[in-house]
């Protein structure tokens, strides 16, 4: 029962955040110097087109009701049309988002094979030549920006040896293994900030369980090193890991952006970004609210987890 | 690590000046903070330091390799390649310097008072704090930009936007605990002000963490900018700045990788310095590591 009021509570201040971050989009895009209709139009577009404009829309009616007609018509999955292409913008979400779901999850997956290993064999070789190399490639690969990895990547791997294309998409139901082959790099590009971000804290979170007392317990009855470095210590470590796959999703929203754009993939970074330079505002608007639900969604996931890995914070009740 | 072990079990308790200034003698941030200084310093003397105009276009060197004419040669218009890295620190020093500025204004203020009233206030702040962090950097760049144009302006003010709320949350937390202490709780019942409590005893102790977060803040600004701009969002043409190199450098990425290399390196030398600095600094300044 104590759960069921923690997710309710949850659930209570998503819908919150949602309905902030929805009114926030709303207002920047009708807060649009002059007329929103010429600025979907354009400063060219005929007195019919803006007329046809302000009835498609709804542009004649006051702002509020403006607002609850685009909500409600989002909720039911009608995000209106592009002004570029006139497809529903709903749809081209629905194309554009699995493949940039498909980027992010093999990006999370890198960082996860990579950096736990790597974060554990740190953090118990304190000191080691091992330790010093890891943190120093997890420092570097904080300093590189997305974009600028990626391009040493293509120079690398596509220019240079000719073992992987440069860019471009093929879909998984076409070509699994060119798929894959194109997937590669973005994905490693993509998931290299995680991976040094989570080698960093995962080690630092394990220095402290491995200094803790329970470990010395653990330790002095006798149990194995690798049974008191992964049933113990790493299983109160896990935390960390959750909350930096949990604190980093913005970066992996932008990150797609980027390396969609430096890789060529027709995914929902791209989408955004060519939103942005075609001024699609009906896109804009549907791209970012997708993004901040996504981003809510994905925040209260990571929440329940926690709540799964460690009962003291349901126990506490508090966020 | 290891040598702030030493440096706190050997030195006497008492705080010197020439203890409290040991740190700087560390390779580590001898080396960062050159750096970091030759970069501010570049960047504030560009036009004096470069040999060429950044926008001056030469057709008859076009791509030109490195020379005795120029240095680091030529890119595709016949700009000198050398000029545009020293003025396109200038991007990256204003964007990074700026957009810190913008958040720390903003992020301790917010962060203190919600950190020594807490109650409804707080709650309050946190809520929207979960808002702005629903808005990934990026998306809230690429929408400024929508809305009022790109320009290296609108970049730096997303950017610095962005910051805030990581800053609330350190500024916040550490005023919680303070807010606990003995000297706070003694200013307190004597009636000392508020105002005069935030300003005076809970600030100047929130300093040191908040150096850190500025020095590790600048270099995610510096990629941000170089990222805005590598996607045509920040700098505007013809204005140089690292991230719209890479992106002007791309097409020539097989016949001249230099074009790519160099910007990459500069980025790459400025954000590690700046994070190992960061780093240092807080193994300096944090007590709680030096234990």
């Amino acid at each position: 029962m104590a759960l069921a009021g923690w997710i309710l509570r949850r659930l209570t201040s998503a819908v919150i955040v949602l309905f902030l971050a929805s009114l926030l989009v709303f207002a920047g895009v009708h807060a649009l110097p002059g007329n929103a209709a010429y600025a979907l139009g354009g400063v060219e577009a005929s007195p019919e087109s803006i007329r046809a404009i302000e009835q498609e829309y709804g542009l004649g009616k006051p702002l509020p009701v403006q607002y609850f007609r685009w909500i409600e018509n989002a909720v039911q999955g009608n995000l209106s049309r592009s002004l570029e292409n006139r497809l529903p913008v709903a749809r081209t979400i629905g194309e554009r988002l699995p493949i940039t779901l498909e980027l992010a999850g093999l990006a999370v997956l890198f960082a996860l094979v990579l950096g736990v290993p790597a974060g554990v064999v740190a953090a118990t070789s304190r000191g080691s030549a091992v330790d010093y190399v890891g943190t120093g490639v997890a420092l570097t690969a904080l300093s590189i920006p997305h974009f600028a990895l990626g391009l040493l990547f293509i120079l690398l791997f596509a220019v240079h040896w000719h073992v992987l294309p440069a860019s471009g998409y093929v879909a998984f139901s076409h070509d699994p293994l060119g798929n894959l082959q194109h997937m590669l790099l973005p994905a490693l590009v993509l998931g290299s900030g995680l991976w040094a971000v989570m080698m960093r804290q995962l080690r630092s979170a394990m220095l402290e369980s491995l200094g803790s007392d329970y470990i010395r317990t653990a330790r002095a009855k006798g149990l194995g090193v690798l049974s008191v470095v992964f049933k113990h210590a790493l299983r109160n470590s896990l935390i960390t890991v959750v909350t930096v796959v949990g604190l980093y999703l913005g970066a992996l929203i932008s990150g797609a952006v980027v390396t969609e754009q430096v890789f060529l993939i027709p995914g929902f970074g791209k989408l955004m970004l060519d939103s942005v330079f075609a001024r699609d505002y009906p896109v804009i608007e549907g791209v970012v609210l997708v993004s901040a639900a996504g981003y809510v969604a994905v925040n209260m996931a990571v929440d329940v987890v926690y709540t799964l890995i460690d009962p003291r914070i349901r126990a506490s009740g508090k966020t | 690590m290891s040598a702030t072990d030493i440096a706190g079990s050997t030195i006497a308790p008492e705080p010197t000046r020439s203890r409290r200034l040991a740190f700087l003698r560390r390779p580590v941030i001898l080396a960062s903070g050159t750096v970091v200084a030759a970069f501010i310093v570049v960047a504030a003397l560009a036009p004096a330091i470069a040999p060429y105009s950044p926008s001056a276009t030469d057709f008859t060197a076009v791509l030109a390799p490195p020379s005795g004419r120029h240095l680091l040669g030529t890119d595709d218009l016949g700009r000198d390649v050398l000029s545009r890295l020293i003025y396109g620190a200038r991007a990256s020093q204003e964007a990074g310097v700026l957009a810190t500025a913008i958040a720390l204004a903003v992020a301790v203020p917010v962060g203190l008072v919600a950190g020594f009233f807490r109650g409804r206030l707080d709650a309050t702040i946190a809520r929207l704090i979960d808002v702005m962090l629903a808005f990934p950097s990026l998306v809230l760049a690429v929408a400024l930009s929508a809305i009022f144009g790109p320009s290296l302006t609108n970049a730096t003010l997303a950017l610095g936007i962005a910051a805030i709320p990581g800053l609330v949350r350190v500024a916040r937390g550490e005023t919680l605990v303070l807010r606990e202490q003995t000297f706070v709780k003694a200013a307190i019942v004597s009636a000392t002000p508020t105002h005069t409590i935030l300003r005076r005893h809970v600030l100047p102790n929130l300093a040191s963490t908040l150096i850190v977060q500025a020095t590790v803040t600048i270099p995610t600004a510096i990629i941000g900018e170089s990222m805005l701009s590598f996607l045509g969002l920040g700098v505007q043409a013809p204005t140089p700045s690292w991230g719209s190199m890479l992106s002007a450098a791309e097409p020539y990425i097989a016949s001249a990788p230099r074009l790519i290399l160099l910007p990459i390196a500069a980025i790459f030398a400025v954000t590690l310095s700046y994070n190992l600095l960061g780093d240092a600094l807080r193994d300096a300044l944090d007590p709680r590591l030096r234990l």
